[in-house]
């Protein structure tokens, strides 16, 4: 799979002809049937979150059942539906506590981003990577994924070659950190904040950092987006001394506008979070609209992590062994140390 | 259309949303959503 089909892959698709709509409906049915489908079989299984099943179901489907082409494009809308989700989700988060969660996250990732620059970029000139690559490996595990990886390719002219092999190592370990964080969050006894941080500070990806918040708790799902949004803040700053390091070695173009690179890679949909979560803290809504916010929050997630699941065609995620096994160092190291962090400071 | 253009739409459009869904329960048109 090459870069660019993955960015159409993992992006979402901009909104155009009134015509086109019709072709996101089969995608976005399905969406709905596998997260409601997880969200029904969560009441018959205690302590399990509606989150794994939904995911489960739909990489059952997707990896078993060759899905028609008319389900990609509507498949593809999860990203928009997880902002959507997160900037409802302002309504059931205090104010206070997210600067006072964000405050915290901000110290704690920018430790986390170089300990896993450091560890990709020393592990892949170890195993004979090129250093781009070991830079986009370090990029993805460090700040936002896929999206991260995306940004730096183009910023610091990385071959597609590297790129496919950073975004695929990505994300075959965020569909296992989904699983794998919350049975080994209850196995070390992890309160819903502490596991919240460390998912939110160590799972890659945008959707499965949620995803894995939620998969534990409610609690620990809300703490795990807060700290993930910290993250990805961060990404503009981070890919921009990339290129800066890369056009001062004459590898890749010189950045002529700083201000304009950092935001246009800022996470805008992070201003409707904070400015819904500003809104209820200032007694904006009545307590019964502050539900329907937080309804519509739930609502959006499901759809979310159910095309997180029917995204995760393991055909697709051929990394390449050396590639996978560095981004295996990197992922391991940051989930240790991070959790080092979170346990000495809660 | 760039990446940079398609990803900026997909952050506003979750803004504008935002926005909507407001207003939505401002003016009461959407009063009650069960989960």
């Amino acid at each position: 799979m090459s870069v660019r089909e993955m960015i159409i892959t993992r992006s979402s698709p901009g909104l155009g002809k009134p015509g086109r709509y019709l072709a996101y409906l089969p995608g976005l049915a399905l969406l709905a049937l596998v997260g409601y489908a997880g969200k029904v079989a969560a009441n018959y299984v205690p302590h399990m979150e509606y989150v794994l099943f939904a995911i489960a179901f739909g990489m059952a489907i997707t990896n078993a059942i060759p899905l028609p082409r008319v389900f990609n494009v509507g498949i593809r809308t999860y990203e928009l539906w997880l902002k959507i989700g997160i900037v409802f989700l302002g309504s059931r988060l205090a104010w206070q506590n997210v600067m006072s969660i964000g405050a915290t996250g901000l110290c704690l990732v920018v430790v986390e981003i170089l300990i896993s620059i450091l560890v990709a970029r020393y592990l892949a000139a170890r195993a004979g990577l090129s250093e781009k690559l070991g830079s986009l490996i370090g990029v993805g595990v460090g700040i936002c994924g896929v999206s991260a990886i995306i940004g730096a390719t183009g910023a610091i002219d990385a071959r597609e070659e590297d790129a496919s092999y950073a975004i695929a190592t990505i994300l075959i370990f965020g569909a296992f950190m989904v699983f794998l964080y919350p049975f080994l969050g209850h196995l070390l006894g992890l309160d819903a904040t502490a596991f919240g941080y460390w998912a939110g500070l160590s799972v890659d990806n945008t959707a499965e950092a949620v995803a894995t918040g939620f998969a534990f708790s409610e609690a620990a799902g809300q703490v795990a987006t807060v700290v993930k949004m910290s993250r990805n803040a961060l990404m503009g700053f981070v890919i921009l001394g990339f290129a800066l390091h890369y056009a001062r070695q004459g590898v890749a173009k010189e950045v002529e506008n700083k201000a304009l690179f950092v935001w246009q890679r800022f996470p805008k949909f992070l201003l409707g979070f904070l400015a819904i979560s500003l809104l209820v803290s200032l007694g904006f809504f009545a307590p019964a609209q502050v539900k329907v916010l937080s309804n519509l929050s739930k609502w959006f997630f499901l759809l979310t992590f159910a095309g997180v699941g029917l995204s995760l065609r393991f055909d697709r995620m051929k990394a390449g062994f050396k590639p996978f096994l560095v981004g295996l160092g990197v992922e391991t190291a940051v989930a240790t140390i991070t959790l080092l962090m979170i346990l000495l400071v809660f | 259309m760039s990446l940079s253009k398609v990803k900026l739409s997909a952050d506003w459009w979750a803004v504008i949303v935002g926005a909507v869904g407001i207003v939505a329960i401002k003016l009461g048109i959407l009063t009650h959503l069960p989960w």
